[in-house]
């Protein structure tokens, strides 16, 4: 028996392969599953109730329609045996949607009718309320769609009030559920500021209620406004058209609607600090207006008393020198009597050769005297003690 | 007063507080509101919650129960 390598066998294979052009662009159905990227090529396996085949989609950005896990598709291609790994891969080149395609039809259809009445108009639209405080959610009360609903809600603002009118979103007649949900929350009055209709992703057929006539007709006709979040992004149901807002998911509506009140309370904090800043600078800048003016309080009055003090001052000056020229005027005056004093003194009389007589008393008079009178003559230098001879009077 | 209210009124108040002519009292009598509005504005968010509640259709009208979400 020969023996082969590894390359060997994969080449031959490849090469079988390649030569049978009968699996050459061919069309294969099946089921997607295990759907993944990795740049531009999409990766997923193929399966029926038998048996499954790789698939590799090269560039599926490129293609119209885009499979998801679950859906039945039908998938243009080749298969390619990758002789280096030793595994056979389906390489597509195209892929669409099986089974639905009458589904399809009646979507497109409907949607042009009611798009002619001007149900998805957009000057119907109403305005959203971005911070309700009380909107009611059409959705199933179970699953991750309320609870993200009701999760990001509360942490955006916990005092809205929340109401959930509970639908089945899936199954024969949940439109019916839905649309009498939307009726009846605008008939009977709950408080709530608009409605948001919900559910999560799901297979094309899942979202087939919220393609309803009835559910269009009943959200268009909805007084309150209404947020669709349906499905995914990429797919829009009539519903979403009908809606006043679409919302990419069930989380992005709650936070369409609900205010930042967290947001809210940062920027209340910090204006109130603010205030508490311009306060104490307020305060202080009467403080120091009530300080400047006493400063200028006291600085009038250190003036005044200078000023005063100065008066006094000067005034003193002025009463000292008059009153030191009127004791200079007093003295040379006195003074000069004291000369005048001293001129009249009868003793400097003596001096100049006169003399003064006195006879117990002074003489003024030759009447005075009689001879024999004892008379004292007063000279510059001496006395002389007379008697008087004889008195003539002339 | 909502948040958007007590912002506004905050605002006015600090701008009365940057007018270097407002009296002295004024300033303390607005202050003191502000310090109220802020008080007011953060114990709601701390006191009061929304309710979650589920809506039946009775005859003609709706009526709440309480909500208790499932544990998943």
């Amino acid at each position: 028996m020969k023996t082969y390598t590894i390359e060997q066998l994969n080449s031959y294979i490849e090469r079988l392969l390649s030569e049978e052009e009968i699996i050459h662009n061919i069309s294969v159905e099946g089921e997607v599953s295990g759907l993944s990227f990795s740049g531009k090529t999409a990766f997923f396996v193929l399966k029926d109730s038998a048996a499954q085949l790789s698939c590799m989609f090269y560039d599926f950005r490129g293609s119209e329609y885009l499979p998801r896990d679950g859906e039945k598709v039908a998938v243009t291609g080749t298969p390619q045996y990758s002789k280096k790994y030793g595994s056979l891969k389906f390489s597509v080149m195209s892929v669409r949607p099986v089974g639905r395609g009458e589904l399809y039809e009646r979507f497109l259809k409907l949607k042009a009718a009611l798009s002619s009445e001007g149900l998805f108009d957009a000057a119907r639209k109403k305005a959203i309320p971005s911070s309700a405080r009380r909107f009611a959610v059409v959705t199933s009360p179970e699953g991750a769609v309320i609870h993200d609903i009701i999760t990001t809600a509360r942490r955006r603002d916990p005092l809205c009030d929340i109401l959930i009118y509970p639908v089945r979103v899936q199954g024969a007649g949940a439109d019916q559920e839905i649309a009498a949900a939307v009726t009846a929350l605008n008939k009977y009055g709950t408080g709530a500021e608009l409605i948001i209709v919900a559910r999560g992703g799901g297979a094309t057929e899942d979202l087939e209620n919220f393609n309803s006539e009835t559910v269009v007709r009943a959200v268009a006709a909805s007084v309150l406004p209404v947020v669709s979040a349906v499905g995914h992004e990429t797919d829009t149901t009539l519903c979403d058209l009908a809606a006043d807002v679409r919302a990419a998911t069930p989380t992005a509506a709650a936070a369409m609607v609900t205010a930042d009140i967290y947001g809210a309370v940062a920027a209340v904090k910090a204006a109130a600090e603010r205030m508490s800043r311009t306060f104490r600078l307020f305060i202080s800048q009467k403080h120091s207006a009530l300080y400047m003016s006493a400063e200028i309080m006291n600085r009038l009055f250190k003036n005044i008393f200078t000023e005063k003090r100065n008066m006094v001052i000067t005034r003193a000056a002025r009463l000292k020198l008059l009153s030191e020229a009127f004791l200079t005027d007093r003295l040379n005056r006195l003074s000069q009597h004291k000369i005048r004093l001293e001129k009249s003194n009868p003793l400097s009389l003596l001096e100049s050769g006169y003399a003064k007589l006195f006879a117990k008393v002074p003489i003024y008079s030759a009447g005075q005297l009689g001879p024999g009178d004892d008379l004292d003559v007063y000279l510059k230098d001496g006395i002389a003690y007379t008697k008087v001879k004889e008195v003539k009077r002339v | 007063m909502n948040f958007e209210e007590s912002l506004k009124e905050l605002q006015k108040i600090i701008q009365k507080l940057e007018d270097k002519t407002t009296p002295l009292d004024d300033g303390i009598k607005e202050f003191e509101k502000g310090v109220l509005i802020t008080r007011d504005c953060l114990e709601t968010v701390n006191k009061a919650s929304g309710k979650v509640a589920l809506l039946q259709k009775d005859l003609d009208k709706l009526i709440e129960t309480p909500f208790a979400e499932s544990e998943e």
